[in-house]
Formats: C-alpha cells, sequence, structure tokens
C-alpha cells in the first residue's frame, strides 16, 4: 500500500474517531444519520467519488475506491466549490453596460445589477446580433478553446461552439496552450503528435528500464488529476519503478515531488537551455562515435543535413560539451558522463510540456526525438523517449474498448478564421493584422464580441495585463460560469451555470487506459438561480430561431442515453443504460497483452511495413516541410536558440535576474479549486506560493513566509516566500492558476494581489512557426511588498439589488 | 463596342468550356460501385473517388479513372496512401508512367454524382460529432493524408471511436484532405 492512499484513509479516520471521542455524535445518532444519508456517484478531473447527502445537503465526499487507487485531497475541495460564496448567483450585467453606455474602460472597475434571465439573455442576443450585422459572424471572438472544465459530456467549449455554430460561427483557437509548440511540430518529425499518445506500458518499463530521465516531468505531480477521471493506479506502478532498481536522473530547476520520492540524481539546469544541453550530448555522442549509426540510417532522414550544424560547420560555433556547458551551468564533464550513462544503458526519457512552453519551444521536443535516435533504443521495451507519462496515468495498458465521448459543437462554423492559441490579446488589438502559422497565414478580423464559457482567459492568457487593455476595448464580453471568475469580473453580461453536481452527466476514465465509464449523477439542485450549460446555449440558439438545431429536441438525459449507446458496455457486453445507471459505474478489463505494448515497436520491427506518418516514412531529423516555410526562427532540423529572456542574458539579468517559471499546481488543476479551502494546503498567508532557494532569498532579503512583490516590465504580484532547497539557484517558481485579483482597477498594471503568475508572463510566441505560448519565458526581481491589502480573488463584486 | 462584344463572347465561351470539364468530373456516390472493363472484368471503386465521363451510354456512363497501381490495388497517390479501388486480376489498364495507370469502362450513372459534398454528407456530420467535443474541429483540407495520419492516430482514442467507426471516418478524412480526392476545395 503507499503513502498516499494509506494518509488518506488515516486521516478520515482520525477525523471519524475524533467527532465520535469529543461525544458530539453518539453511536446510535452517526447510524441514524447514515441511514438518512444517501450516497451518490459522481465523477472529476480529481477523481470519481460519492457524494454523501443528507436532507438535501452534501455532508461529505469519499472516493470510489474500487476506481481510485490514491485518491487526493482535492476531491475534498469538490463541496467547497459548490457551496462558496464566489458563485454567480444570479444572471448579471455590468451597470454601465445595462445603461446602455459605451464604457468598456469601467470593465473590472464597477458594480453589476442582477437581472432576469430573460433581460441577460436578451442583451447578450443583442449584442451578438449587433455584432453580426456590423462585420459578419467574424465579429464574434469564441474564447472558449478546450474542454477542461469538467470530464463530462457536456462541456461548455462544446455548448457555446455549438451554439455559435448554429449560427454561423465565430473567430475560434488553432492548437492549444498546453502543447502549441509540440502539437505542431511532431507530427511531421514522427509523424505523431506524441504528447497525447498512449505510451509504452509500465510492465514494459518496469522490466526492462535501467535509466529513465525525468526531463522536466513530474509524473507524481501532474498525474493527481486528469483530463478524464482519474484512477491513480500509476502511483502504485511507480512502487514498482522503485523496486526495479532503476536510475532516475532529473533534469530539471526543481527538484521535483517525483524526483524526490525516485531519489533521482539532480541536474540543476538554467530553464530553456535543455536544448543545448541536448545538443552538446548529441555533439560528444557523435565525435566519441559511441552514438547507434545504424539506427540513424535505417530509421531517420536527414541527419546529414543537420550534422553541419551540430559540428559548427555551419555557423563556427562546434555545439560541444562545453559549449553547452556554458549555456545551461552543467559542467562538461557531466555532459559526457549524462550521455555516456544513457547510451550504455536502456534508456528511457520521459519528456515534459512545459519546456516546449517557452521561447523556440518547438526544438524540444524535435531535439529529445533526435538524441534519443542518437542513443538508438526507440521501439525497444523500455527504451525511447515519451511525452506522456506524466498525463492521464501515461503507461497504464488500454482495455481496448470503447467508453463514452461527448456532446460535440457540430458543423456550421463558416468564418473559418481560427488564431493560434496565444494571440488572444493581439487578435483584440490589433485587427487586419497577418500573423504566419504553420507555413500559412491568419489574418485577425475586427472582433466586437467576445464569449467566454466554463474557463478564465484572465488565467490562461499570458501577460494579463495586456489581455485587460485588450478586453477593455470590445463591444461586449459575455461570460457563462459558475463562478466570478476573474474573466467574470471583466465582463458585461454574466450567465451563471450550475456545476456538475447540480445536473447529470456522463465520463470516462481514463483517455488512454479506457477501463471506466462513469456516471455522473445530479447530488443536489441547482445553487440560486444557476441554470445548465446546456439550457443556457439552448435559449439563446432559441433567441436565433436554433433551438431545435442545437438540443435535436433531446433532453440531457437523452443525450447522455445517446452517448452511452455507443459504449462498448451497451453494444458488446449488453448492459442496458438503466443498469449502467443505477451502479453507477461500468468496468472493463485490460487484456495482459496490452501490458506488453511498446512505443514505436512496429516501426522498429518492420519501418517498411509500418512507416511512420512523416514525408518519408522516417523519423525527420530534418524535413523538407519545415526548410521550405522559411522563417529565421524556425528551421528544417532542430537548433538552439537564445531565448528572449533568460538567465544568460546580461544586460536583461541586471534588472530582474530571476528566472521564473510556472509549473502546474500541486491543488488545483490550473485555476479550478483556487477558490475552496483545498487551497489552505498550500497558500502562504493567501497568496500563491514562490519557491526560491536559501542562497537567493539570502541575497533579496526576504523570509519564509513573508509576503514579496514579484515584478517585471509588464506587472507585479504578491507571492508568499517558501525558501526551499528543492529549486536551483536563479531561479523561482509560482504555479499557474491563482485567481488575478487587482489591488485597485483603476490603476493601469495594478499589482495581483493574488499572485497570478500571468501577470508576469509575456505573450511572445515561440516563432513564426507554432505562435506558441511562451509562458516560462519569464525574467523578474522581487522587492519588499510594502503596504499589502487583502486578496479578493475569491469575492463576488458589488451586485446592486442581489 | 465590338470589343466589349468580343470579350463578352470569349468570355461566355470560356465559361462553357469550364461548365463542360466541370460536369465531366464525377463522383463516386456508392461504395464498392463496380467500373466494367470492355471485357466484363471488375474494379471496385471506393466512395467519393473522381472519375472521368468520357461519354453517356443509356443507363450506363463510360469513364476514366487514374491512379497508381500495385498488384491488384489502385491508390491515389503513388506514396500509396489512399487505396480507390481493388481490381479483378487480369483487368486491363493503359499504363502511363512506372506505376500510373488509366482503367477505362462502364459505371451505372446512379451510381455517381457531381457533387462531392452531397457523397460525404454523412461522413462530414459524424466528423463533427466525433471531432468537436474537446475542442474546436480542425478544417479537413488544412492538411495532408499523412499529416492527418498523424494527428488521427492519437486522437482516435480520445473520440472514442471503436475500430470500424474510426476506418470510416479516416476515410473521409483522408479523401478530403489537402492532396486527397477533392481537389476542387482546395
Amino acid at each position: 500500500m503507499n503513502n498516499s492512499r494509506r494518509g488518506f484513509l488515516k486521516s478520515s479516520v482520525v477525523g471519524a474517531a475524533a467527532v465520535i471521542g469529543s461525544g458530539t455524535m453518539s453511536g446510535a445518532m452517526a447510524k441514524e444519520f447514515a441511514v438518512r444519508t444517501v450516497k451518490i456517484p459522481h465523477a472529476s478531473h480529481f477523481g470519481p467519488f460519492f457524494a454523501h447527502v443528507r436532507e438535501g445537503k452534501i455532508v461529505d465526499i469519499t472516493p470510489q475506491l474500487d476506481s481510485d487507487a490514491n485518491p487526493t485531497a482535492m476531491m475534498k475541495g469538490i463541496t467547497d466549490r459548490v457551496m462558496t460564496d464566489s458563485r454567480v448567483k444570479y444572471p448579471c450585467v455590468r451597470k454601465s453596460y445595462l445603461d446602455g453606455k459605451d464604457r468598456g474602460d469601467l470593465r473590472g472597475k464597477e458594480e453589476f445589477v442582477r437581472v432576469t434571465w430573460d433581460v441577460a439573455l436578451d442583451l447578450a442576443t443583442k449584442a451578438i446580433k449587433k455584432a453580426q450585422k456590423k462585420n459578419g459572424n467574424k465579429a464574434i471572438y469564441n474564447s472558449c478553446y478546450s474542454g477542461w472544465s469538467h470530464p463530462g459530456a457536456f462541456k461548455p467549449n462544446a455548448m457555446a461552439g455549438r451554439f455559435l455554430n448554429q449560427i454561423g460561427g465565430a473567430v475560434g483557437t488553432a492548437g492549444e496552450y498546453s502543447n502549441g509548440a509540440a502539437g505542431p511540430t511532431n507530427p511531421i518529425i514522427v509523424g505523431d503528435m506524441e504528447v497525447y499518445s498512449i505510451q509504452t506500458a509500465h510492465e514494459q518499463i518496469i522490466a526492462n528500464t535501467k535509466v529513465m530521465i525525468l526531463w522536466g516531468t513530474d509524473l507524481y505531480k501532474t498525474n493527481r488529476i486528469g483530463w478524464s477521471v482519474p484512477s491513480h493506479k500509476n502511483i502504485d506502478t511507480y512502487e514498482e519503478y522503485k523496486k526495479a532498481g532503476i536510475k532516475f536522473i532529473s533534469i530539471d530547476p526543481i527538484y521535483t515531488k517525483s524526483a524526490q520520492e525516485f531519489d533521482a540524481d539532480w541536474i540543476k539546469i538554467r530553464p530553456n537551455t535543455d536544448v543545448a544541453l541536448m545538443m552538446g550530448m548529441m555533439n560528444y555522442l557523435y565525435t566519441s562515435k559511441k552514438y547507434d549509426s545504424a539506427f540513424i540510417k535505417k530509421y531517420t532522414h536527414g541527419f546529414d543535413k543537420f550534422l553541419p550544424y551540430l559540428l559548427g560547420k555551419e555557423d563556427g560555433v562546434a555545439k560541444t560539451p562545453e559549449w553547452a556547458a556554458k549555456l545551461t551551468e552543467i559542467p562538461a564533464k557531466t555532459i559526457r558522463e549524462l550521455a555516456d550513462t544513457m547510451v550504455s544503458n536502456r534508456t528511457f526519457i520521459a519528456g515534459n510540456w512545459a519546456m516546449q512552453r517557452a521561447h523556440h519551444g518547438e526544438q524540444v521536443d524535435w531535439s529529445i526525438i533526435t538524441l534519443a535516435s542518437m542513443i538508438g533504443q526507440i521501439g525497444l521495451p523500455g527504451g525511447g523517449f515519451g511525452f506522456s507519462m506524466h498525463y492521464e496515468g501515461g503507461g497504464q495498458a488500454a482495455s481496448g474498448k470503447t467508453t463514452v465521448g461527448g456532446m460535440s459543437q457540430g458543423g456550421g462554423n463558416k468564418v473559418n478564421i481560427n488564431i493560434p492559441a496565444s494571440r488572444m490579446s493581439d487578435l483584440i488589438l490589433n485587427p487586419g493584422k497577418t500573423v504566419t502559422f504553420k507555413g500559412g497565414k491568419v489574418t485577425y478580423p475586427k472582433v466586437e464580441v467576445m464569449l467566454s464559457a466554463g474557463a478564465s482567459p484572465i488565467g490562461h492568457q499570458q501577460d494579463i495585463n495586456e489581455l485587460l487593455s485588450a478586453m477593455r476595448t470590445l463591444d461586449t464580453i459575455i461570460t457563462v460560469d459558475p463562478w466570478w471568475t476573474p474573466t467574470a469580473k471583466m465582463s458585461d453580461i454574466i450567465l451563471p451555470a450550475t456545476t456538475t453536481m447540480e445536473r447529470d452527466d456522463i465520463t470516462s476514465g481514463m483517455s488512454y487506459s479506457n477501463d471506466r465509464i462513469f456516471a455522473m449523477k445530479k447530488v443536489i439542485p441547482a445553487r440560486y438561480e444557476s441554470q445548465d450549460d446546456y439550457w443556457i446555449f439552448a435559449q439563446l440558439s432559441k433567441r436565433f430561431g436554433k433551438e431545435k438545431g442545437f438540443t435535436r429536441g433531446r433532453t440531457t438525459l437523452q443525450w447522455i442515453e445517446k452517448l452511452y449507446a455507443r459504449s462498448y458496455a451497451k453494444k458488446k457486453m449488453g448492459i442496458s443504460f438503466k443498469e449502467f445507471w443505477d451502479k453507477g459505474v461500468i468496468k472493463y478489463d485490460v487484456p495482459d497483452s496490452a501490458r506488453k505494448y511498446v512505443r514505436h515497436a512496429a516501426f522498429r520491427n518492420d519501418p517498411v511495413a509500418n512507416p511512420l506518418k512523416t514525408e518519408t516514412g522516417k523519423i525527420q531529423i530534418f524535413s523538407d516541410k519545415f526548410a521550405s516555410f522559411g522563417y529565421d526562427d524556425f528551421k528544417g532540423h532542430p537548433v538552439w536558440m537564445e531565448p528572449a529572456e533568460w538567465l544568460g542574458n546580461k544586460e536583461l539579468t541586471k534588472k530582474y535576474p530571476l528566472h521564473l517559471v510556472s509549473p502546474h499546481p500541486t491543488y488545483r488543476v490550473h485555476s479550478q479549486l483556487d477558490n475552496t479551502w483545498v487551497q489552505n494546503l498550500h497558500k502562504v498567508q493567501g497568496r500563491e506560493p514562490i519557491r526560491i532557494s536559501p542562497n537567493d532569498a539570502k541575497k533579496f532579503g526576504v523570509k519564509d513566509g513573508e509576503i514579496v512583490e514579484v515584478y517585471n516590465d509588464r506587472g507585479a504580484v504578491l507571492a508568499g516566500v517558501v525558501v526551499t532547497k528543492t529549486i536551483r539557484d536563479g531561479v523561482v517558481a509560482i504555479e499557474e492558476g491563482a485567481w488575478y485579483s487587482p489591488a485597485d482597477a483603476t490603476e493601469n498594471k495594478t499589482r495581483c494581489n493574488s499572485g497570478q503568475a500571468n501577470v508576469l508572463t509575456s505573450s511572445r510566441p515561440t516563432s513564426q512557426m507554432a505562435q506558441a505560448t511562451t509562458a516560462n519565458t519569464v525574467l523578474v526581481s522581487i522587492r519588499k511588498a510594502g503596504v499589502v491589502k487583502p486578496n479578493l480573488a475569491y469575492n463576488a463584486p458589488k451586485i446592486l439589488g442581489a | 463596342m465590338c470589343k466589349l462584344l468580343k470579350t463578352l463572347l470569349f468570355s461566355v465561351l470560356l465559361l462553357g468550356l469550364f461548365v463542360q470539364v466541370s460536369a465531366s468530373e464525377m463522383y463516386v456516390l456508392v461504395s464498392d460501385t463496380q467500373l466494367k472493363s470492355k471485357d466484363g472484368k471488375i474494379a471496385k471503386l471506393f466512395l467519393g473517388v473522381p472519375i472521368k465521363v468520357v461519354k453517356e451510354k443509356g443507363e450506363n456512363v463510360e469513364v476514366v479513372l487514374k491512379g497508381f497501381l500495385f498488384g491488384s490495388k489502385l491508390y491515389s497517390t503513388k506514396n500509396k496512401r489512399l487505396l480507390i479501388a481493388t481490381l479483378d486480376k487480369g483487368f486491363k489498364v493503359t499504363k502511363k508512367s512506372v506505376n500510373k495507370v488509366e482503367l477505362r469502362g462502364l459505371i451505372e450513372k446512379g451510381s455517381l454524382t457531381v457533387n462531392s459534398a452531397e457523397v460525404w454528407e454523412e461522413h462530414e456530420e459524424f466528423y463533427f460529432d466525433m471531432c468537436s467535443v474537446c475542442h474546436a474541429a480542425p478544417q479537413v483540407p488544412h492538411h495532408s493524408m499523412t499529416e492527418w495520419e498523424a494527428l488521427y492516430e492519437p486522437m482516435k482514442g480520445f473520440a472514442k471511436l471503436d475500430k470500424e467507426e474510426a476506418v470510416y471516418l479516416l476515410r473521409y478524412i483522408k479523401s478530403n484532405a489537402l492532396d486527397g480526392l477533392i481537389k476542387a476545395k482546395h
């Protein structure tokens, strides 16, 4: 039994014992309460659970232990998220907007007015129709690009897209924030996105891997949550990793939870220099003739075009370990030893996603793939690379059976303009501007209306002050959300949505294993005046004469039953919907054959019969397609390019001597749960923690537990100091996702009282190719906070008539 | 005035030529449509395959189909990305270059359409139903067949497709890809 599960159960037992011991609840009363309590199955990004409901109130949340091997504390925050005072209780409209004044500049600065659903929906309809009339549907910007809101079938982004498609479409988003650089690069290089692909099975890692490189990845942390419903089985599997005697090496500016659990060697790399390290290793492997030339010849294309760059024959700079040492601050000796270790042992490189969320992020996975090609173990059990071991229980074997999908956006989008993710502010601020994208071009239209549902752009978009300025130029901002998120507070029309606990839904777990279907049953009635996303967008569709097109005449339960009907459970196992719904869960067996899966093995075994889906059928160390784009910041082969902000920039570091990274949160899915008590587990005086090394803490004169101001030219935030030896000198970390809270909304670039990292990040794109986010390319400094105001991130704004 | 008339006449002639050429291009509307050669051999055509109509012959039309032949399998491209027909043994083809061939024969008129959108109507609805749950559906002609295969492999799991559905959808995507069967769209 692993630690986390034991800890979880222990704390539950202790809690129950404390209640009984205190005499507040007799055994008989406890029994009576238990009788009167119903357990309703539901599921979330944090795991599947039972909501315990007594007399219409949620009194507890307990995990579905047969589907969740290692429950997390985050699940316990779900009740708080439903009951919180940060819920949007009624449809609201910003005061000036309701008064018909054109005062977009007052967004985020003035009070709201409670209105009826009809008034709010009619106003939203009027704004959309006005934009359509002015500039067609391309005047509508659908900012709801991804379905991270919850794992159910009625994802707010899908509902929003479906409504907009019914009325002719809107400007949308191409790509994503998570993997914006690797997403369009990897398919051309290795014939698969790799970041969302089934990984070599854990069993093969345990049996064969001798060395695992944790290249920026934190398997323990990010696998705690899931796109679908996590089973947390991987935590148990990692115990087997430990017993298998695998040597772990963590290349990371942070000594992560995974590095600690696996007792990994720590290579304290300078942020954004990983590609330089890879180049140094590759140069060494080539010049020492230790690389696998047979693999390169048989399975790759274009090594000959990459080699002159690697050896410095193109630019006069040989990418030697000594060259890399200056950039990475890793000694050349260590670089050689690392390469030797990797090439002489069965080595698995577990990559991550954060490295490619940096300037020139396209180069990262490409360089890892090239390095892995030189090591020559791609397609061997326990060797090669994987870019998804940290996601959705990567390494778990697949059932091979169909679970359930969700309601779709459908067709009908005639606008056909999708801006690259990360270009949100650019789009709003620069109508008519043309940007390059994946070899083509995108010209921004003039957008008038922005629709946000189930996510907060003031959270996931970089350079929040730039975004706030952009949002204040729009005609109308409509937000559909259960909570007063930072985006809701910057909107004109706010339509309160229910949480999943207030309605029925269906989902599955997990994306790779596909071995569960879960009922997400309604636990309590809708709170206040909130309505389901489905209802809200059906009502909007109705105002455009498109209600039937949106609903197809179905209730939500009929949609759920329709989605279930496509599953293996219904089609092959004959389990009726009623039986499933009564039980709340379907479990599929995972065949033993799936535990033998080795990624790229088919290609390795017969590259002619099983070519990669690339230009040549091989790994493209050089790509003619990419070379043909003719960009100066993205070439035909991987290269190291100096990022715009990094610790090697002598000028910039004079003013901003610290590199800020903003990794995935430990206790959230992005911004989700930030408005719950769970945050007490890590916040420092109610602010997002900033991790800093003891040397840097001393240098800047800051102490553990102190609130400091972190700042650069783009803005400033308050954060709570955590001094720790688990971060290297020169680097600080603020986890992404804290809710933005302006100290004084009337002031330009006002300080964020909460610690939202994206106040400090830049909206600079990765390159002319992917135009992806560069959230991890940021320099900052720290100073004393001075007078500190309360963090009001989770307070509802002033609402007239409420 | 004379010049204007001449321009108009020329434009009308050009338009007429365009209509004629366009009308000769048709698409297979029904899976496994049979193309029968003079000597009675059969080639089975996949959905959406473009053919050129040479002339009408009662219920049938005489058509020409081009492709790249490997054994009995005809592909749309020389890198064999999309199978478009399977041929009876002994089906006589006209060789144009190494693998490039031309097939000639009769097809039942009702199995063809001039409107490629009609061919893919059901597929398109399925595509949007399956591929716009987590994100907006990408425009199919924006990627080549190879690129689509690279994107499709990881994404089909998220779309919860069974094996049959996965084949059905990939056929639509590849047929409508940048280098697929529907050239006119690009």
